[in-house]
């Protein structure tokens, strides 16, 4: 073919300029160490490499997150084990101050003992992390969650709210716990049920649950939300007491109970017998007074706190702190002197 | 007869033609280089003798250029291929500049968006943190200006092809007007006479138009052009010449529009080939990446506010927006008869689909058309109409025929700023918590919650909801007692009433003790419509006096940010992910840069191979030259040696007659 002289020339100049444009990218390539200098020289590796790029900053994020919730709970760990060793220590002042052997003073010095573990038990539960947030107080971080009111009683100023964090994808877990469900939401009385005498009561008697004859019977019932009041109405012959009990639903003396109340029990016991209703024995010690009232409540909670609390009446029902149908036993209190524990 | 005389004659021709040779040969060599010239060379006739003789010598009729129309228009179609390519190839390679792959921590939009979310994330880990909701602000601030980077290159890359559009324009007109001079004044030509000089500068002209725009080229029996666009329209007719003109468009967008000035029609959508058809490509990716970069804006600040305004901030107030964005544009076109304005919304940036569009009335009603693809879409009468996520408020009157042009995004990236600057102001905390028990207002320093719930009910959070999604007959808190303490108290095993705290019933209902129940609290109008904050209840029976306290999440709440971290990994830009809408965007624009960079070199070797081709015949080779130089000389000195012979023989003529 015929060559024009400026084509032999300048023809290959485009072909040149070509392969200097290749060597300037693949220079530009070594000295950044990077094939995507940008997206037109590789556009779907780019989207993936983009979107893998996101897929590691998600897992790092998540990394990131496990090790702080890691924290966050080891925080609240420590507290609790802090928490269990003040309650076997409370035990050991309990079975102490139990113990015949132990004189008036030196239970009085169990008893400042056992106040002064209450208070660190309280700050126990107002536990801070080390940025300054009470771990216990579910979203209220910024208050204590535990206080004393001017009676007293240990209150929860908190909610229930639980933080979450995604600790890989889609995965969330819980990392923190609300105090509430740590401290006061607890499982009350012997085998879950509690007995409270009335305030009013001016015998001497304590009651408390003997045994449960139908433990299904009692769960039921619990789940129903079913509270007993067990009256005394007067003496019987042979020393014997008579008894009215009357379940509801709800907390006896409130208009609900009394709309659903109904005598489900009566009779006649012997001091020191066993009253049975509901599938529950419950055990009498001392003498009520006519009118002397007990409430009988399956399914109750309690606070940690309220058992530790200064009481100034010895009527106060035995107390168990134990789950019904669990092993776990939680404490007992100093009142069980007769008693051997369960658990 | 022929005689002595007779053999100078055939001389004195062939040293003419000699001549004339050489001064083609050194016209050619010094035009070896010269843009648009075709090899020239004399056409040389012998001249025939009478009777019986060796001819008459030789003429030269014309010096005539070595062209090929076909080989010519191929190389201009080449040419207009080419261009256009190339043009296409430096703005989409600019283009995909804008949007660098983000990798091994470099900046960049994909890299900000990645690190708002990161901040975020680390903000679940203490939602109390002071120095983390900053650095969460920071990282918006970043993210911002990621996107103000980002829109801002788009938009100098737009007003940069506008204004080479126009430029373009220019160049056509005066190429235009130059081919129609030089036509004319090739047909002044005397008849039979080759103007080659003026036929190669004005096919040179006519390649450098197609440089510039895809033409048609049309040679008349004068010898001159009639030069055409590829969509039909007249460019020069003979001496006459058309005009375009580059016009802001019709609506007062920032456009350049090419109208062809005879007929005022708008003709850039049919220009394709060249520079012009080049840019108007480039502008259509760069509109297209406009939209897509904002409509990302726009969805990532809907996303972030809308997160917010469902939590609480450090304060305890209902979360304000994060980020504040530029709405859709609406531009009424010069020509509107009526007296309507549209105002537009998006409304669900997942469901929006960023495209700019014309919205015209016509008798049955409006009907949208997507700019880019042609798409129409009717809307109804309104005054309320509904596009893509976009809600369209129609107010006043508008006659047939009138029309809009939306830009939903374009300024989006652009304008996308922090509203705030106060790190209280993030909204980390959930709007509501549920706790078992009520508060007991009696005595002492806090009003702490007691849990005598006795039945087998739970409560939780359910999270944020919309109305609509919730089952018939949920109880639903009315707006007015957001924000306020609430209570759930059970009248019996399953009828329930949501109080205020002084005992005011609010709505009430009732659970089922095998699937539970829900209540919905409607959230103020900050918040999206009908969005409601869920509390559900668990399975069981409930014991009259039961209650739930629901109370505003604390400051140690991380269940919103939790959620606005999350936002990382939900659909919330046209049914994707952030980072896969960005990733898209970057692979669209990446294969727009390489699409181009692969035509541009295929256009360019094909332009190689067809000026090869064409300078195979057209174009001067200096060998050949040299060559015809010692030719043309050796036939100038012969000639000149016959003139020698002629005089020795006609003065031996001479002589011999002295003699005698």
């Amino acid at each position: 073919m015929r060559i024009s002289s400026s084509e032999f020339l300048l023809g290959s100049l485009p072909q040149l300029l070509a392969q200097q444009s290749n060597a300037n990218t693949l220079n530009q390539e070594i000295a950044t160490g990077q094939t995507l200098l940008n997206a037109a020289s590789d556009p779907a590796g780019a989207g993936l490499a983009m979107q893998t790029e996101g897929q590691i900053q998600q897992l790092t994020y998540d990394a990131s997150n496990a090790q702080a919730g890691a924290q966050t709970i080891q925080t609240s760990v420590s507290a609790l084990e802090q928490i269990s060793t003040l309650l076997n220590q409370l035990q050991q002042i309990a079975e102490n101050g139990a113990s015949a052997a132990t004189s008036a003073d030196a239970r009085q010095s169990l008893v400042v003992q056992a106040q002064n573990m209450l208070q660190q038990l309280v700050q126990l539960a107002n536990t801070q992390d080390p940025d300054g947030n009470y771990v216990f107080a579910g979203s209220q971080t910024s208050t204590a969650p535990f206080s004393a009111t001017s009676s007293g009683q240990i209150v929860f100023n908190g909610d229930a709210s639980s933080n979450s964090a995604e600790i890989a994808p889609g995965i969330s877990v819980p990392i923190s716990v609300s105090g509430q469900g740590l401290f006061t939401n607890l499982p009350a009385g012997q085998n879950g049920v509690a007995i409270t005498a009335d305030a009013a009561n001016t015998g001497d008697a304590t009651a408390l649950v003997q045994s449960a004859s139908s433990p299904s019977q009692v769960a039921a019932e619990a789940q129903a939300g079913t509270q007993y009041q067990l009256t005394f109405t007067g003496t019987g012959g042979n020393g014997s007491l008579n008894y009215t009990v009357a379940s509801g639903a709800g907390s006896p003396g409130s208009a609900h109970f009394t709309a659903t109340s109904g005598t489900v029990a009566s009779g006649s016991v012997a001091a020191g017998g066993d009253v049975r209703f509901g599938g529950l024995a419950v055990a009498l010690n001392g003498t009520p007074a006519t009118g002397d009232s007990f409430i009988v409540q399956p399914g109750a909670q309690s606070s940690l706190f309220k058992a530790l609390l200064p009481r100034s009446a010895r009527r106060r029902p035995v107390r168990r702190w134990m789950s019904w149908g669990s092993n776990r036993c939680r404490m007992r209190s100093a009142a069980s002197p007769g008693r051997k524990p369960r658990c | 007869m022929p005689g002595i005389s007779q053999l100078l004659d055939i001389g004195a021709s062939g040293l003419a033609a000699a001549t004339a040779n050489m001064e083609t040969v050194s016209n050619n060599t010094a035009n070896a280089s010269t843009p648009g010239y075709n090899v020239e060379s004399a056409a040389q006739v012998a001249l025939p003798g009478s009777g019986i003789t060796a001819g008459n010598g030789t003429d030269v009729t014309s010096i005539q250029r070595a062209f090929n129309q076909f080989l010519y228009q191929s190389v201009v179609q080449a040419t207009t291929a080419n261009q256009s390519a190339q043009t296409l190839a430096t703005n989409s390679q600019n283009l995909a500049a804008i949007f660098p792959v983000s990798s091994g921590g470099a900046d960049g939009l994909g890299a900000a968006i990645s690190a708002f979310f990161g901040a975020a994330n680390t903000l679940t880990q203490d939602p109390t943190s002071i120095p983390d909701r900053q650095s969460l602000l920071g990282e918006a601030q970043s993210l911002s200006s990621a996107f103000n980077a980002a829109g801002t290159q788009v938009a100098q890359g737009l007003s940069s092809v506008n204004g080479q559009i126009s430029a373009a324009v220019q160049q056509v007109n005066s190429l235009t007007q130059q081919i129609a001079t030089l036509n004319q004044q090739i047909a002044q030509q005397a008849p039979g006479s080759s103007p080659n000089a003026l036929l190669d500068q004005r096919d040179q002209l006519v390649q450098q138009l197609g440089q510039q725009l895809g033409i048609s080229v049309q040679t008349d029996a004068n010898g001159a052009v009639d030069v055409y666009t590829t969509g039909g329209a007249a460019l020069v007719n003979g001496s006459t010449s058309y005009q375009f003109t580059a016009t802001s468009g019709s609506y007062s967008g920032g456009s350049v529009e090419v109208n062809y000035t005879p007929t005022g029609q708008d003709v850039t959508d049919s220009l394709s080939g060249g520079t012009l058809g080049g840019l108007v490509a480039s502008r259509a990716q760069l509109v297209e990446a406009q939209n897509s970069v904002g409509a990302l804006a726009a969805g990532v600040a809907a996303a972030v506010n809308g997160q917010q305004s469902l939590g609480l901030d450090l304060n305890g107030n209902l979360g304000g927006p994060l980020f504040t964005v530029a709405g859709p544009a609406v531009y009424a076109a010069g020509t509107n008869t009526g007296n309507a304005t549209l105002t537009a919304a998006i409304t669900n940036s997942d469901q929006f689909t960023p495209a700019n569009f014309t919205v015209t009335k016509t008798a049955g009603g409006f009907a949208a058309t997507d700019t880019a693809t042609g798409q129409t879409t009717a809307l109804g009468n309104g005054p309320t109409l509904s596009l893509d996520g976009m809600t369209i408020t129609v107010s006043g009157t508008a006659q047939n025929g009138d029309s809009f042009e939306i830009e939903p995004t374009a300024a989006a990236a652009q304008t996308l700023a922090v509203a705030t600057a106060d790190p209280s102001a993030i909204a980390a905390a959930s709007a509501y918590v549920v706790t078992p028990g009520s508060v007991s207002s009696s005595g002492g320093s806090g009003s702490g919650i007691t849990d005598n719930n006795a039945g087998s009910i739970q409560a939780s959070i359910g999270g944020p909801a919309t109305s609509g999604g919730l089952p018939a007959g949920t109880p639903l808190v009315p707006a007015s007692a957001f924000g306020q303490t609430l209570s759930i108290v059970f009248t019996s095993a399953s009828d329930f009433n949501v109080e205020t705290s002084t005992g005011a019933i609010l709505t009430s209902g009732s659970i089922s003790a095998t699937t539970g129940g829900e209540i919905a609290i409607a959230y103020p109008a900050e918040a999206p419509a009908s969005a409601v904050e869920t509390v559900t209840l668990s399975p069981g029976t409930a014991v009259a006096g039961d209650t739930f306290t629901l109370s505003p999440g604390g400051t140690g709440s991380n269940g919103n940010i939790t959620a606005l971290a999350g936002l990382a990994n939900q659909d919330v830009v046209g049914g994707q992910t952030l980072t896969n809408a960005y990733s898209t965007l970057v692979t669209t624009v990446g294969n727009y840069g390489q699409e181009a960079q692969v035509a541009a070199t295929a256009a360019q070797g094909v332009l190689t191979f067809a000026q090869q081709n064409e300078q195979s015949v057209s174009g001067v080779n200096l060998d050949e030259e040299a060559a015809n130089l010692v030719a043309y000389q050796q036939a100038y000195q012969a000639s000149a040696q016959t003139i020698a012979s002629a005089q020795a023989m006609f003065q031996s003529l001479i002589t011999s007659l002295q003699a005698a």
